[in-house]
């Protein structure tokens, strides 16, 4: 019988045409993760890895599907009065609790299931590059489904069947599967799953926990890959053993343990809840008023807004009132609590903390916020929608005279409040949490303007919903389309959709930031303006089909539509459709005519005819930019700015120069473009190139001027991306967003090879050869001059390279001279902002920080960093070339850490001017970043190597060992260990995403993990080598040999010096750090300590030592070579990893590949034992480094 | 005065609801009478706007109620067969919700009449608990109050004392008779006793068509001494069934009553007896198809 019921259940289910659209949205969303190239890099598409991560992520999908059927299976006996019929069989209560369970589930196994079918055509059908694809392997698709999606559907089905039982209440298993999915997200981060972690290293024993707790198995699925190879990914399965089935085994035994909960409590029973009818009390007949008829007016205006007030009213209350709801925002209130909290952690850097601040607020709750606000829509309107349906009443109020448009405003309008309602619990908490910090700088309004920038596109999400609901034949269909309507809307990238006018409501947005506010409300705006017209006529036409009275059928609906619009509708959709047309197409004259709009395909195209048409000109002699004079307008308000300039051309080659490349950024018009005594032949506007032929040749050492007056590309809506150059408050405007450059710009051509291979072009050439530079072929950019006067609003201070000359006020606008006294560095930059000033004179250098008013915590931390490091840089590598250095604050939109041009440093502000160090026991990083920063006043700004392979070292390396030397001396030498382990976690994790073999730090170009992390590493190591003066003497040797006058440094030469400062029998080992990539393998095999007496005790261990090169960076070819160094050993009193406790004793001990003895005595009772100890080599097990010491028999 | 002519209406699976109704109604209550299906329900909510014909029209006091149902609702009250209410709204809130939703914008005015129709009702001292704890009678009563709220010209009741127990349904034909004297009021039901007590004015309606209409005792009259009854054994039912126009059997102590229509005394045993409506009733739904294709026609 049992087996009768399910497959009854079965047929219900599958015949839904809710169950028709979720088969097409799986077989969708699994075609489109492949499509959208889902994985890490240097993996296949379809390699068993990204099948498994792919079906575990879609697995958190599954539950919204689950709840459409579970609610369904539970509801329909009471909505369709079956219940009596149905409670009065013989159906025991296991078997209907089983058969509703087992077809609800099945059939939603049987659409998730379409997934996988999704993510196995995809790769052979939908035309992606062969490149990324491996063989297709059909038994790992099946087996994700099996271990992965298999256990978290029946997971997810047993929750969300659990109380759509108990309670029978449909909105309650909606509400239970958006909590679910809730409760995974903030219990993923609460546990550190490495869903959020990337390629960051985890706390530790954050693995383990989350791979046990983590309810969908994905947190198991990363414990067990981790350390994978991409060779490794793309064939291995995932095992079944391990904490992975651990954690398999637990989720079936929950599912199996809520069922049973379930099955116990529930009961036959009618109507839960319902009281006895109140008992027919006779009335005590008096002063018995007597009806009469009162007179209605339902067409006056009182009369609308009244009805509306009440059906509005009605309607918010039963739905804000509803237990669900309340739940919803129950969890709600958890959830964004935990989100506004952690949004005080900087993932970015090193997981310091941060002030609470508005922006930090903001951009933490707009993600969950929107998400969570668009399922709640996406259930309620079902619920607001049909409710007199559901409830059987709508006969009653169909036939009163309230007008359908009264109908639908109080129901769209009670959803908006809805959203409105999760929008101000969050703001509440939000400014709790900055109170409750002791942050007190709180932003009302831009709190308040979350109504609208969050609250408008949900609004229109509304109007869709109510479409959706009021077109469908029944609600359950309506949740799942107006849910993938929802989805779309929230992820419109993942389906393609870039340009803001093919984006519903889900316009371009930049980031809030502390210093520029909102950038650009304005095009929101538009955009909203845009999208409320298409609104309005669709909330017309849901109006025009709204149900009154018994439901016709759609295609009824729909024809009576221009009769119920009448003439007042249609004109009304005519005005709405005008706005739609006339608002697009001013945006799409600013974005697509203004400005050629370039989707990626068209990008990639350009690129090639940019190529093809001006390659050819690379090998063209160019002269050199020496002297740049400029007038620089910023006008913040207005987003813009005009440069008007000149360069100073010098002909540096050895023979005449007649022919002159300039280019310009795309889409830049220059209004002026003229080379002295030449003629401009050829102006490529496609690729803004000018060609300009000398009328005499230029001779060598002889100059000409090139003129140029270049404004900012004029428009009022952007279609994507925004250009932060210019902005309201917190501008940078670098020389090359606006200044024109010459010669051909390699940096245009294509550099995928796949790509490359397609359009029939040769190979990329990547970075350029060492031995280019060694043979004199490849240089540096010429040193230049600046001469530059900066203007900017009146309210604003602005700063230039060089020296400020003169500063003057001018028709409401504020100038400002800078001139840098002798050549420096090609790439300057100019910045403007409302700024306060700290500034202190220090022997002789002005360091002055140019901070937002507000901003002044960490200033004085800076200051002291920035003097400290100058006194440490130019005592080690000489003096300090300029008598100022400038730290300004720039708008956190900007992403990088902070970058050093030639005596400014611009830092965005939430790296460093926020962070919050009240707690005092995080990673001092704004030390690190400072000292960091004005080490490139050194590295990169005076040592300015070559462009080729292995600079990076002379400039990054060089500079991570210098901000590790200002963090040394500021926090002693045990703030070295820590982060040594950080940079070193941080090069193992990246290098099994990289997809190309890895290069070594002598030809590294653009892989920072190579030349931060292990560059770090390698340069402490060497210090510990030969001696930290050794290295400094090398460092000198390097600045003065390789002056700007002097040849461009290569890595070379960086070992050159080394090598002529240090001892011979250390050159090999500092060649093979440099020259190859080198793990070592280093372990305790076992440790014991016998008591000497007096205190000392003598610890004896065996230590098993190895080294491996990979020949080439390849990771699959690994080549053992001897291991003979001296490597520090150390006893501890306790864990020192936990601990962080300095050693009782360290000692340097000789290790030779295999298993070496060693012998030492110590003064107190040693318990772990630790090798190379201060972690100077890189290794990627470094857990059986350290041991615990057993006392050697004879000692207590 | 409610003019109905030649309403037609199919439903999308087939069924022919009304096959070209024709009525004319005037003010007092008419009662609609006709077995489960006859299409009463259909009639009714059309009546309400919650339908359209397919063909015909419909007038009221001259407004056409097909092409205007916005109008026609501002003086419509409609008590549905079957209705449910929001969960969790006290009577007193309700009916002051659907009083605004009629256009009762004036406060003062709605809550003089809310509170006369609870009272009317006999609900008043139930006013603030939920109407979806009542009672079925109770919630008859309230579905009656609701119907009345503002100023109805026309009210379409639905088989409303189904389910009610004698004396809710004697509160219930008295509140409706009540109203009903300046108004049109119509009641549907397949209960001949309700139209029997109430209308002055009714129609039998039988598979979408109407098969009479004219006042009770006028429909009585014509059957005067032409029904004839007769107590048999249940075995003999069949045989009577061949032999004469049966108008309908009913049991009595075990055994049948049979009532014939015959213009004289069709066999031994049967009396003459004083027809009722009941018999007017069954005795058009008896009438052979083409009989009453015919008298229709006539």
């Amino acid at each position: 019988m049992l087996r009768e019921l399910i497959r009854f259940e079965w047929r219900y289910h599958t015949r839904q045409i809710a169950f028709a659209v979720g088969v097409v949205f799986f077989l969708g969303i699994g075609w489109i993760l492949p499509v959208l190239r889902y994985g890490p890099p240097g993996t296949h598409l379809n390699s068993p890895f990204v099948v498994m991560q792919s079906v575990g992520l879609l697995s958190l999908l599954g539950i919204f599907v689950l709840t459409v059927f579970c609610a369904n299976a539970v509801s329909r006996d009471a909505e369709h009065g079956m219940k009596e019929i149905v409670y009065a069989t013989s159906v025991g209560k296991f078997r209907y609790l089983a058969a509703r369970f087992a077809g609800a589930t099945g059939a939603a196994v049987a659409a998730f299931a379409f997934t996988v079918v999704g993510l196995f055509l995809a790769p052979m059908l939908a035309g992606l590059d062969p490149t990324k694809l491996g063989e297709p392997n059909p038994l790992a698709y099946l087996w994700a489904l099996l271990v992965m999606a298999l256990p978290n559907l029946l997971f997810s089905a047993a929750v969300v069947f659990a109380v759509a039982v108990l309670s029978r209440s449909v909105l309650a298993s909606y509400v239970a599967g958006v909590c679910l999915y809730m409760l995974y997200m903030v219990v993923a981060m609460l546990i550190d799953s490495p869903l959020f972690y990337g390629a960051r290293p985890l706390p530790p024993g954050a693995m383990a926990r989350a791979a046990l707790l983590d309810p969908f198995g994905i947190s198991a699925f990363f414990e067990q890959t981790w350390y994978w190879t991409p060779a490794q990914r793309n064939t291995e399965m995932l095992a079944l053993d391990g904490w992975f089935l651990l954690n398999r085994l637990l989720v079936v035994a929950l599912s199996i343990a809520i069922l049973a909960i379930t099955w116990r409590l529930f009961s036959f029973r009618l109507a839960a809840g319902a009281r006895p009818a109140p008992a027919e009390a006779q009335e005590p007949s008096v002063a018995i008023a007597t009806y009469r008829p009162m007179p209605v007016a339902p067409e006056s205006a009182a009369a609308r807004w009244a009805a509306l007030r009440a059906a509005t009213r009605r309607e918010f209350r039963a739905t804000a009132g509803s237990k669900p709801f309340l739940a919803l925002l129950a969890l709600w209130v958890w959830g964004a609590a935990i989100t506004v909290s952690d949004s005080t952690v900087s993932y970015a850097d090193y997981q310091t903390r941060l002030f609470p601040t508005t922006g930090a607020m903001l951009a933490s709750l707009e993600v969950p916020l929107a998400f969570i606000a668009t399922l709640m829509l996406g259930f309620f309107a079902a619920e607001v929608v049909w409710r007199e349906r559901i409830v059987r009443t709508d006969e009653i109020v169909d036939a009163t005279p309230a007008s359908s448009a009264t109908f639908y405003l109080a129901k769209g309008g009670a959803l908006i409040l809805l959203s409105w309602l999760l929008i101000a619990v969050a703001l509440v908490l939000a400014a709790g949490f900055q109170l409750a910090s002791g942050y007190t700088q709180l932003r009302p309004g831009a709190y308040l303007a979350q109504f609208w920038f969050v609250g408008a596109p949900l609004a229109l999400f509304v109007v869709i919903v109510l479409l959706v609901q009021t077109l469908s034949p029944n609600r359950f269909l309506g949740i799942f389309l107006g849910m993938i309507l929802g989805l779309a809307m929230l992820a419109p990238d993942a389906l393609g959709l870039r340009h803001g006018l093919l984006r519903f409501a889900s316009p371009p947005r930049p980031p809030f930031t502390e210093m520029n506010g909102y950038l650009a409300p304005g095009v929101f705006a538009w955009y909203m303006a845009y999208w409320g017209g298409l609104a309005g006529v669709l909330a017309l036409i849901t109006l025009g089909a709204w149900r009154r009275g018994r439901a016709q059928t759609l295609l009824g609906r729909l024809r009576a539509l221009p009769r119920r619009w009448g003439r007042r509708g249609l004109a009304g959709a005519a005005a709405c459709l005008a706005l739609f047309l006339a608002t697009g197409g001013f945006i799409f004259y600013n974005t697509n005519v203004l400005v050629p709009y370039v989707t990626p395909e068209q990008g990639r195209e350009w690129s090639v005819a940019y190529e093809r048409a001006w390659r050819r000109y690379e090998s063209l002699p160019e002269p050199r930019v020496v002297a740049v004079k400029a007038a620089v307008e910023l006008y913040p308000s207005e987003r813009r700015y005009r440069v008007d300039g000149s360069y100073r051309l010098e002909n540096r080659t050895a023979g005449p120069i007649d022919t002159v490349l300039v280019s310009l950024r795309r889409p830049l018009r220059a209004e002026r473009m003229e080379l002295a005594g030449a003629r401009l032949v050829r102006h490529d506007h496609q690729f803004g190139m000018y060609l300009f032929a000398l009328a005499r040749p230029l001779a060598p050492g002889a100059a000409t001027e090139l003129r140029f007056r270049v404004p900012s590309q004029r428009r009022t809506v952007e279609a994507g991306g925004f250009d932060y150059s210019v902005v309201a408050n917190g501008s940078y405007l670098t020389r090359a967003a606006a200044f024109p450059g010459l010669g051909y710009v390699k940096g245009n051509e294509l550099d995928d090879p796949a790509a490359r291979r397609a359009r029939g072009l040769p190979a990329p050439r990547g970075p350029a050869k060492l031995e280019e530079a060694v043979a004199g072929r490849i240089g540096r950019e010429a040193w230049l001059t600046v001469d530059a006067t900066v203007s900017t609003s009146a309210e604003q201070t602005a700063i230039g390279p060089g020296e400020l000359v003169r500063e003057w006020r001018q028709g409401g606008r504020r100038y400002f001279h800078f001139r840098t006294p002798r050549p420096t560095t090609p790439h300057f930059a100019f910045v403007s902002a409302r700024y306060e000033v700290r500034r202190v004179n220090h022997r002789g250098v002005s360091v002055e920080v140019y901070h937002h008013p507000g901003h002044g915590y960490n200033v004085g931390r800076m200051l002291e960093t920035a003097t400290r490091s100058l006194d440490i840089f130019s005592a080690r590598f000489g003096p300090y070339p300029h008598r100022h250095l400038r730290i300004a604050e720039i708008p956190g939109h900007w992403g990088f850490g902070a970058y050093a041009r030639t005596g400014l440093i611009v830092y965005p502000e939430d790296r460093g001017f926020l962070t919050d160090f009240r707690r005092g026991d995080e990673i001092d990083l704004v030390t690190r970043r400072v000292a960091h920063e004005v080490s490139h006043q050194w590295w990169g700004h005076q040592l300015d190597p070559a462009v080729v392979e292995g600079g990076a070292v002379l400039v990054e390396t060089l500079a991570k060992y210098s901000d590790m030397l200002v963090l040394e001396a500021t926090q002693g030498a045990r703030s070295v260990p820590p982060l040594l382990r950080h940079e070193r976690e941080y090069y193992v994790l990246s290098r099994m995403n990289m997809p190309f073999p890895e290069p070594s730090l002598l030809r590294v170009t653009n892989w920072d993990f190579v030349y931060y992390a292990k560059g770090t590493i390698v340069m402490d190591a060497l210090r510990d080598l030969i001696g930290e003066d050794a290295v400094d003497r090398a460092l000198r040797r390097l600045l003065r040999e390789h002056g700007p006058a002097s040849r461009p440094a290569t890595v070379l030469d960086l070992m050159a010096a080394l090598r002529a400062e240090s001892a011979p029998q250390h050159h090999a080992l500092m060649d093979e750090w440099i020259r190859e990539v080198t793990f070592y393998e280093l372990r305790v095999e076992s440790a014991s300590a016998r008591q000497l007496g007096d205190g000392r005790w003598r610890v004896t261990a065996r230590i098993r030592g190895g080294k491996t090169i990979h020949p080439g960076g390849r990771m699959e070819a690994a080549k053992a070579i001897p291991l003979d160094e001296m490597l520090d050993v150390a006893v501890y009193a306790r864990h020192p990893i936990s601990t962080g406790d300095q050693p009782l004793h360290a000692v340097k001990q000789r290790l030779r590949t295999g298993v070496n003895e060693v012998t030492f005595e110590v003064r107190g009772r040693p318990a772990f034992i630790s090798v190379d100890a201060f972690e100077r080599r890189i290794e990627v097990e470094r857990a059986d480094n350290v041991r615990e010491v057993a006392a050697a028999p004879g000692s207590r | 005065m409610l003019q109905i002519t030649n309403l037609s209406k199919t439903y999308p699976n087939g069924v022919q609801a009304l096959k070209g109704v024709d009525l004319t109604i005037g003010r007092g209550l008419f009662g609609l009478l006709g077995p489960n299906g006859a299409g009463k329900s259909t009639l009714m909510r059309t009546l309400a706007t919650l339908q359209e014909p397919d063909t015909g029209e419909i007038v009221f006091d001259g407004l056409d109620v097909v092409r205007e149902p916005e109008a026609h609702r501002r003086h419509l009250g409609y008590l549905p067969q079957d209705f449910g209410v929001y969960p969790g709204v006290s009577a007193l809130d309700l009916l002051d919700h659907l009083a605004v939703l009629k256009g009762l914008a004036d406060r003062k005015a709605r809550r003089e009449q809310v509170d006369a129709l609870l009272q009317q009702t006999n609900l008043y001292g139930h006013r603030k608990k939920a109407v979806s704890g009542f009672s079925g009678g109770m919630r008859q009563r309230f579905g009656i109050a609701q119907a009345l709220l503002g100023d109805p010209k026309l009210i379409v009741v639905d088989e409303p004392t189904a389910g009610l127990d004698p004396e809710e349904r004697n509160r219930f034909h008295n509140l409706l008779s009540e109203v009903s004297e300046s108004i049109v009021v119509i009641l549907s039901t397949h209960i001949v006793e309700d139209v029997r007590q109430l209308c002055p004015n009714m129609a039998i309606l039988a598979e979408g068509r109407v098969m009479r209409a004219g006042a009770p005792r006028t429909l009585i009259a014509e059957l005067e001494g032409r029904v004839w009854r007769k107590t048999v054994e249940k075995s003999a039912v069949a045989r009577h069934r061949a032999d004469h126009a049966v108008i309908s059997t009913q049991l009595y102590e075990g055994r049948t009553l049979v009532h014939v229509l015959h213009d004289e005394r069709p066999e031994e045993g049967f009396e003459p007896v004083e027809p009722n409506l009941e018999d007017v009733y069954f005795s058009i739904l008896r009438t052979p198809a083409p009989a009453r294709e015919a008298s229709h026609a006539a």
